[in-house]
């Protein structure tokens, strides 16, 4: 299930499974050696699609009507991050396509999905579909996955869409296979979790080294911990930040927490902000107290500086967001 | 969480690389005659490949966008000596546009390719016959442009992987 296996061995894989042809509806518990009292996979979707009726869930300010084809959709995608239409209906629907369009039009409505429409080489376009961030956020507080299963949403990579719709069916194929050996399927784990496994292992990949003792000094300014690392990065390596650097540092989306960020170091005289390209405002971290506080009163970071300078100081800061896990060296003092 | 490293003490301390090697600019002092000098002061992310064998130093290189490659050509200069004392260097060049990534990745090989040519002046072989002539004690019959050439030669190679040959 991961793109971490030699690419040959998995790119054979997806050859010899995705695209076999369309299991049979009746071949789901063909071979399976199960016990009787269990229903089979066909079973479960035929009753999960005879409840037609929708419940009222409520979330924090928002309230969902939804039937469990629907969850069990959401709980599908969140699992797998992109799935097509053609998957899903074919598996979760039972070839129903109909009822698929209706679900995932009344989804859509309420914002717990996404839709996307993507060309893969050699063949038409096709829809794919992808949970939003209200939609996880519905699966975790309602505690509809299992707490270790890992949950995806929004569309990344978009070169890789293709591929990862892939993986659904690719899963069905070997998911059928371990039941009818008698196993069940746990959980699932996808490359995005293997890779961060791995790269939190890997001797090279060492997280970018921000002695603690730092953040605390500049959390002692009223900085949370987030920012405080991002500030001492940035102390470190450049002098100038622009709010989309902030917002790669912490793996969010522009929004308040930037906003708050930059509102604060400019409200307490720690940086000042100047105007770039047409609405872009870069920030310049001028404080000395900021400064002294993780040890680098003599950088001459703190001066005022060229435009062209600043841009080579950007640029450098954006290099080593790209490369957070290695480790930097740093510039002595002057 | 281990603190950072400094990029000189990591080349002078671990790396045992005499400090004439690095990069470096001089400042003068307010005191007559002295002067302090300052190492890397251009402040270019520079990381460790610490998984590889013996462990590799990234450098890298950020084009401040003055549409042309002089900059780029005097950091290469500024950092060849250091470059010749390591087995194997990665470079990055870190540009906001592409315009110059072809060019920038052709000086570089070009760099290297003119300063390590054997037989080109300023080469191996001169360095080789230049020496042999030093060790002989005909240090006479060199030229001004030959013991330049020399201790040019010498900042280049000397290292044991190169002199034992």
């Amino acid at each position: 299930m991961s793109r971490l296996d030699k690419p040959t061995d998995f790119s054979a894989l997806l050859e010899k499974y995705a695209d076999s042809p369309p299991i049979p509806r009746s071949g789901w518990n063909t071979d399976r050696e199960r016990s009787n009292s269990e229903p089979s996979r066909h079973d479960m979707i035929r009753e999960r699609l005879s409840n037609r009726f929708r419940r009222t869930y409520h979330d924090r300010t928002r309230t969902y009507d939804l039937r469990e084809s629907e969850i069990f959709t959401l709980g599908e995608l969140g699992k797998f991050r992109v799935i097509s239409a053609d998957d899903l209906s074919r598996f979760a629907y039972d070839g129903n396509k109909e009822r698929l369009e209706q679900d995932i039009q009344h989804l859509k409505k309420q914002a717990l999905v996404s839709q996307r429409e993507i060309e893969a080489r050699n063949s038409p376009k096709f829809r794919v579909f992808s949970l939003t961030r209200d939609g996880k956020r519905f699966l975790r507080q309602q505690n509809r996955v299992r707490k270790s299963q890992a949950l995806y949403d929004g569309f990344v990579k978009p070169k890789e869409l293709a591929h990862d719709a892939k993986l659904y069916r690719l899963y069905q194929k070997v998911a059928s296979e371990i039941e009818r050996n008698g196993g069940t399927v746990r959980r699932v784990v996808l490359d995005y979790e293997l890779a961060q496994r791995a790269g939190t292992h890997r001797e090279d990949f060492r997280p970018v080294n921000i002695p603690r003792m730092y953040s605390i000094a500049l959390g002692s300014f009223g900085y949370t911990e987030d920012e405080a690392r991002f500030l001492c990065l940035m102390a470190t390596h450049s002098g100038y930040f622009t709010c989309q650097q902030f917002v790669r540092f912490i793996h969010s989306k522009p929004g308040k927490r930037s906003l708050t960020f930059v509102r604060k170091l400019l409200e307490k005289g720690h940086a000042s902000a100047r105007p770039c390209l047409r609405n872009g405002q870069v920030y310049h971290l001028f404080s000395r107290n900021l400064y002294e506080a993780i040890g680098k009163d003599n950088v001459r970071f703190r001066r005022k500086h060229s435009l062209e300078y600043i841009r080579s100081r950007l640029a450098a800061l954006d290099f080593i967001l790209g490369k957070l896990d290695y480790t930097f060296f740093e510039t002595e003092q002057e | 969480m281990k603190p950072s490293r400094s990029k000189v003490r990591y080349f002078a301390e671990q790396l045992e690389i005499d400090k004439k090697y690095l990069p470096a600019k001089r400042y003068a002092g307010a005191i007559r005659e002295q002067f302090t000098d300052r190492y890397f002061v251009d402040k270019f992310p520079m990381f460790l490949l610490a998984k590889a064998s013996p462990p590799v130093v990234s450098f890298s290189f950020v084009d401040p966008g003055l549409e042309s490659l002089d900059s780029f050509r005097t950091h290469l200069q500024a950092c060849f000596r250091l470059f010749c004392q390591l087995s194997s260097v990665r470079f990055h060049y870190v540009a906001t546009r592409d315009t110059y990534q072809e060019r920038a990745r052709q000086a570089f090989v070009g760099f290297f390719d003119h300063h390590w040519n054997p037989d080109g002046p300023g080469g191996l072989v001169d360095y080789f016959c230049l020496q042999k002539k030093k060790d002989l004690g005909k240090l006479h019959e060199l030229s001004k442009a030959d013991l330049v050439a020399l201790q040019e030669g010498k900042a280049k190679f000397n290292r044991r992987e190169i002199t034992n040959l």
